[in-house]
């Protein structure tokens, strides 16, 4: 009924993989979510579902693509939760989410907060894990045409984006 | 699209990473599979319950059918429907001692389970008395506006427990403990606001309607969520006013005595003062 894995032949390489990888999982979650608190969770929940299924991912060997599946699959189910999206916030207190620091990144990071979910997670898929089209369709359970149609209008809309932006930082500085 | 590629990693790059370590995630993980491997050792146990009792009902109808007359009616049946009648009686007996001894075992079985969930059941009760009794110090020194009838309703499994009351005569005041935001089902998407509180990391505010949402993360890493309403939902009750504000909830929720339970320590939080 169980598997017959023990905790010491699960452990040690379970805790290996999350020390050499939980930083790239965080900032995807991150990249996809926008939210500090929601990444962790989902990246949470995606490891310890990890655990328990590490007897059949040390067998098949690519653990990263299910963790991956596992964290995507959790955002999906989060945004189709109508409900959640029903409330409003308090607009003379909201704060922004907080800005990765850089340069240029807060051009980027406004950009990306304006594409829809599915749109985001495409992008972070193929543009921060560089995974193909049909990597990425796997990973999203859609087809690699919708992978594509997301990704092209997507992009379409950050060019777009920080082409203005760029703009309006070109007319500040002529100022 | 490589200038993307390259903007996305120093972007990544730039995020900075929680404070947690790959211990936290072993356990969450070990919690996770010990809660799984429990579902399935219920789900086994019934499974056996009912092939068992298959078994002995259907031994039990062919031992009657060997015992039966011969229907055949040949002249060397006699001594044969004896023999198999024997046999028939010897295997009903042998199913019927095996079903007593699984009862047996199962009736064991359920009596731990019982006195198990006994104790789990006692310790949170325990626990939702003590949630009520310090939000009743921190909202409603008084007395007067906060639940004080038997707590009924509980929500939460293993590592987070929470709880609805009655607020001011018909509003609610839910409580949950937890250690994530999903455990206390705490969920913004986008339209909560960050505050500061002291004695907290973070918090959040949530406004939904009549509904004031707020979530605490304390410093000893569980998370309180509270949320106050007018109307109680599903009792279709409602109160004229809450009378509370988004910082008497956030300072309630601050509370360091609102403790998470620890799944199988028996832990519980601190006492509420005099």
């Amino acid at each position: 009924m169980f598997d017959s894995f023990r905790h010491e032949d699960r452990d040690g390489p379970f805790v290996e993989y999350v020390a050499a990888r939980r930083a790239v999982l965080y900032r995807t979650a991150y990249l996809i979510c926008g939210d500090a608190h929601r990444a962790d969770d989902l990246v949470q929940v995606a490891l310890a579902k990890a655990y328990v299924a590490w007897p059949r991912l040390a067998r098949v060997g690519n653990v990263d693509a299910y963790v991956r599946r596992i964290l995507v699959n959790a955002h999906v189910d989060e945004t189709r939760r109508g409900w959640r999206r029903e409330r409003p916030g308090l607009p003379e207190i909201d704060e922004p989410a907080p800005v990765p620091r850089g340069e240029d990144n807060e051009e980027l990071w406004a950009a990306l907060r304006a594409l829809a979910p599915g749109q985001r997670r495409a992008v972070v898929l193929r543009h921060y894990w560089g995974l193909s089209v049909e990597e990425t369709a796997a990973d999203l359970g859609v087809s690699p045409g919708t992978v594509k149609s997301q990704t092209s209008d997507a992009l379409a809309r950050l060019r777009r984006a920080l082409s203005e932006a760029g703009t309006g930082a070109d007319h500040d500085r002529a100022r | 699209m490589i200038e993307l590629d390259e903007r996305m990693q120093r972007l990544a790059e730039s995020i900075e990473l929680p404070p947690t370590t790959p211990e936290d995630d072993l356990a969450r993980g070990r919690a996770r599979r010990r809660h799984r491997n429990l579902g399935a050792l219920g789900a086994g146990l019934t499974t056996a319950v009912v092939i068992g009792t298959c078994v002995v009902l259907l031994s039990a109808g062919s031992g009657n059918r060997g015992a039966g007359p011969d229907i055949a009616g040949q002249p060397s049946a006699t001594a044969g429907s004896e023999d198999d009648a024997a046999r028939s009686r010897a295997a009903a007996e042998a199913a019927l001692r095996d079903e007593h001894a699984r009862a047996a075992a199962q009736a064991q079985l359920e009596a731990e389970q019982h006195h198990l969930m006994g104790v789990a059941d006692s310790r949170i009760t325990q626990l939702l008395d003590d949630y009520r009794d310090i939000l009743r110090e921190d909202l409603d020194p008084g007395g007067t506006r906060i639940q004080t009838d038997p707590i009924t309703n509980r929500q939460g499994a293993d590592q987070t427990l929470g709880t609805k009351l009655d607020w001011n005569h018909g509003g609610l005041l839910q409580v949950a403990v937890g250690r994530t935001l999903d455990e206390v089902q705490f969920f913004c998407d986008g339209a909560c606001t960050h505050r500061s509180v002291p004695g907290a990391t973070d918090a959040l505010v949530l406004r939904s309607g009549t509904a004031i949402s707020v979530a605490v993360f304390q410093e000893d890493g569980d998370v309180v969520a509270l949320t106050a309403d007018t109307s109680f939902g599903n009792n279709g009750t409602s109160t004229q006013s809450l009378g509370l504000s988004v910082d008497e909830l956030l300072a309630a929720a601050a509370d360091p005595r609102l403790q998470a339970p620890v799944a199988g320590s028996g832990s519980s939080p601190s006492p509420p003062g005099p």
